[in-house]
């Protein structure tokens, strides 16, 4: 299994290589992305929820001038807060609320270079699967509810096909009228050239 | 020093700045006052300049021909300064953030420093940064604010954002960022109150759709080639039509400068009628019929471009506007904008994605001191259509024309049968999905019958929630042309609406509330006696 790991990344990475030589005046192309993520919630959602990891899988289509669309998935799960997942309030220890993010959105780069600072607007649906509401009733309930995240990030091209996202989004899900689920999404991901 | 700190000084400060910015001394080669060029085209009044859209000089926006008139003219061709950049053919980014800056801060510093507040706690513009982080907290709701503020004024607005986008260079998409990212700050940081998710889809979405339409509107109007009192009056309408083009045009110097008009400017095929009549709307929807309201209705409705030709965002647009004796008297405005589509078979048949926008108020809701007497008659949306566009000859001019799509419905308004907000919302919010139907045999300008047929659920998401809502309308017309002109018409149809309620109980607004479980169904019967005029046919 290693050596075909190995063997992998070898292969990608000569390729990278070649293809970095026959580069193409622009930075900005299409991409399949994976991005690791980190939620800081804030607000009501947060005095039971205190934070959320997941991941993102994704597709970019570069657009001229600056301009980039982009659809995602992914897979977030939320932790709650460990005051209350203790022996005193034991119901909360089996308790889950998992996302599963459809999105589309876009970025607008400021410059297409090898370092691309870039602002990022996406939104959608969020498929919510949660076995305890906020009031504590054991209750699993599957949802559906609209997504809203608005950030800043850099791209850099470590080579022509491989890329590095890093990104602060600020995140205004909704999910419950008085407890919406903000916070703030810290990321970090790599994107592989894939498509004109 | 303090005085330098005064906020009224500040603010008369910025609006002064703002007006002097028009005397920019522009650098103009063809200035109405110079006499010698007058001269010069008064010699070339007996040519013949090439005509490229007659049309249009023989509309009452645009002269016969390029003769001087009123003491004016029109420059040709060989006159222009051919060396001039126009504003929009570069980017200016700054200037854009800068101007959508300036429209936030007009409307917040004028409730800020200029209104009078009953009980001080309720100014919104006292903003901090604890206001700020106590949004970012919150996150969205749906706000209480009534129908007319929510389908009317908040796209206005967003279509001066998406202008200081349009009219600083960038195209229709770039242009929609700046009124989401405007409303979108406004939202969070420029109001006490928790940002309104209503009002984003309508500041961001309604005022990129009501923007563009302006500035095409503006653009054709605009006349870079008049001079004189024909070019004061047309940068006049393009001003009010969009203030935001008109600024960029004064302090860019455009307004001084005669160069070409874009070709897109001029569409292809524009047409503009008037409707005159009566309608006839049964008032409460109950099965009886009785309470019957009469009133008599004016309607301008707009076309512009050709919806088989378009290739760019609203290069076809289509834009209503009606106007009622009775309250309320701005009862519609609707239009539709061609986003993107594909030509399936050459001037046949298309498959298009339209931006539409829908503003209908057309009964006004009696409160009694219990509860509401008629809930109105009211609907909006803010929606994307993606629809199957076909034309049928079946005549030397006549064709058979259809739509068929799906309503997809970004935030619908609809009334609420049982709850009146604080704030004076007495409708629901959410978004929607339907079908529209559209057949008509058309000839020339004119639909000689045509049938329509709009439904849509609407799943409500603003407090109270737990409800849905099924509506349809199904309207009728026809018309016989009398002059070329000129046409008499009816139309008839009805607005019908089941609305299921699950039980409520909660808090809105810092009130409670709750009600029971409780389906309503209201019908609307709609008729309409009209004549219709083509004012404009291009």
């Amino acid at each position: 299994m290693k050596k075909i790991i190995l063997s992998l990344i070898i292969i990608l990475s000569v390729g990278s290589l070649f293809t970095s030589f026959a580069q193409s005046e622009s930075y900005l192309k299409n991409r399949i992305f994976v991005e690791g993520l980190y939620i800081r919630n804030i607000g009501e959602f947060a005095s039971v929820w205190s934070n959320a990891s997941g991941g993102y899988l994704g597709y970019g289509i570069a657009f001229p001038e600056h301009n980039y669309l982009m659809m995602r998935t992914g897979l977030i799960s939320n932790k709650i807060k460990d005051d209350l997942n203790t022996q005193e309030s034991t119901e909360y220890i089996d308790a889950y609320l998992t996302m599963i993010p459809v999105e589309v959105g876009g970025r607008y780069y400021f410059i297409d270079n090898m370092f691309m600072p870039f602002v990022q607007f996406m939104t959608g649906l969020n498929l919510v699967f949660e076995s305890e509401d906020l009031v504590g009733e054991n209750e699993a309930k599957n949802l559906v509810k609209f997504a809203w995240q608005v950030g800043l990030g850099f791209t850099i091209n470590v080579i022509s096909n491989l890329s590095l996202d890093v990104g602060v989004n600020y995140q205004s899900n909704f999910y419950d009228d008085d407890a919406m689920n903000t916070g703030f999404e810290y990321a970090f991901g790599i994107g592989w050239v894939l498509g004109n | 020093m303090k005085f330098f700190y005064n906020p009224k000084l500040i603010v008369t400060s910025i609006l002064l700045l703002i007006a002097t910015a028009h005397l920019y001394p522009q650098k103009n080669n063809y200035s109405y006052l110079d006499a010698e060029l007058v001269g010069i085209s008064n010699s070339l009044n007996g040519l013949a300049f090439k005509n490229t859209n007659a049309g249009f000089q023989n509309s009452l926006a645009f002269k016969n021909n390029f003769q001087q008139k009123w003491g004016t003219v029109n420059l040709p061709q060989q006159l222009l300064n051919d060396d001039f950049k126009p504003w929009e053919s570069e980017k200016h980014f700054a200037i854009a953030v800068g101007e959508v800056a300036l429209l936030e801060f007009i409307p917040w510093a004028l409730a800020k420093w200029f209104r009078t507040w009953e009980d001080p706690a309720d100014n919104w513009a006292n903003v901090s940064s604890d206001t700020w982080w106590s949004n970012l907290q919150k996150g969205f709701e749906y706000d209480g604010d009534n129908f007319l503020t929510n389908n009317f004024s908040h796209p206005y607005h967003g279509a001066m954002f998406f202008n200081a986008g349009r009219s600083n260079g960038y195209d229709f998409w770039e242009s929609s960022a700046f009124s989401l990212a405007g409303s979108a700050v406004w939202e969070f940081f420029g109001e006490t109150f928790r940002p309104s998710f209503n009002d984003w889809i309508y500041t961001g979405v309604g005022g990129a759709n009501l923007g563009e339409i302006f500035y095409r509107l503006s653009s054709m109007v605009t006349d870079n080639r008049a001079t004189g009192s024909d070019r004061v009056w047309s940068e006049i309408w393009g001003s009010l039509l969009n203030p935001v083009r008109g600024f960029n045009r004064a302090i860019s110097g455009e307004m001084g400068q005669n160069f070409d008009n874009p070709s897109w400017s001029r569409p292809e095929d524009f047409l503009i009628t008037f409707d005159g009549g009566t309608r006839s709307i049964d008032k409460d929807g109950d099965e009886n019929y009785t309470s019957k309201e009469v009133e008599g209705l004016f309607t301008l409705n707009i076309a512009y471009g050709n919806r088989f030709k378009a290739k760019k965002p609203f290069d076809f647009f289509g834009f209503e506007f009606a106007i009622a004796s009775n309250q309320p008297h701005f009862t519609t405005m609707n239009s539709t904008g061609f986003l993107f589509g594909y030509e399936l078979e050459q001037n046949k048949h298309r498959f298009d994605v339209s931006l539409d926008f829908n503003f209908n108020d057309l009964i006004k809701e009696e409160i009694s001191e219990t509860d509401t007497v008629y809930k109105g008659f009211l609907f909006g949306s803010t929606q994307v259509f993606p629809h199957l566009s076909s034309k049928f000859p079946i005549g030397e001019k006549t064709n058979v024309v259809t739509r068929f799509g799906i309503n997809g419905i970004m935030m619908g308004s609809t009334p609420n049968d049982y709850y009146i907000d604080v704030e004076g919302r007495t409708n629901d919010f959410g978004p929607g999905v339907g079908t529209r139907i559209y057949a008509a045999i058309q000839n020339g300008i004119w639909n000689y019958v045509s049938l329509m047929y709009y439904g849509a659920w609407i799943w409500t998401q603003s407090q109270p929630d737990n409800s849905k809502h099924h509506i349809h309308f199904l309207i009728l017309e026809a018309q016989y042309p009398l002059t070329k002109y000129f046409s008499i018409g009816f139309s008839t149809g009805v607005y019908w609406r089941n609305s299921y309620y699950d039980s409520y109980e909660g808090i809105i607004n810092g009130v409670e509330y709750s009600r029971e479980a409780s389906d309503v169904t209201k019908n609307h019967p709609i008729g309409r006696l009209f004549f219709r005029t083509a004012i404009l046919d291009l």
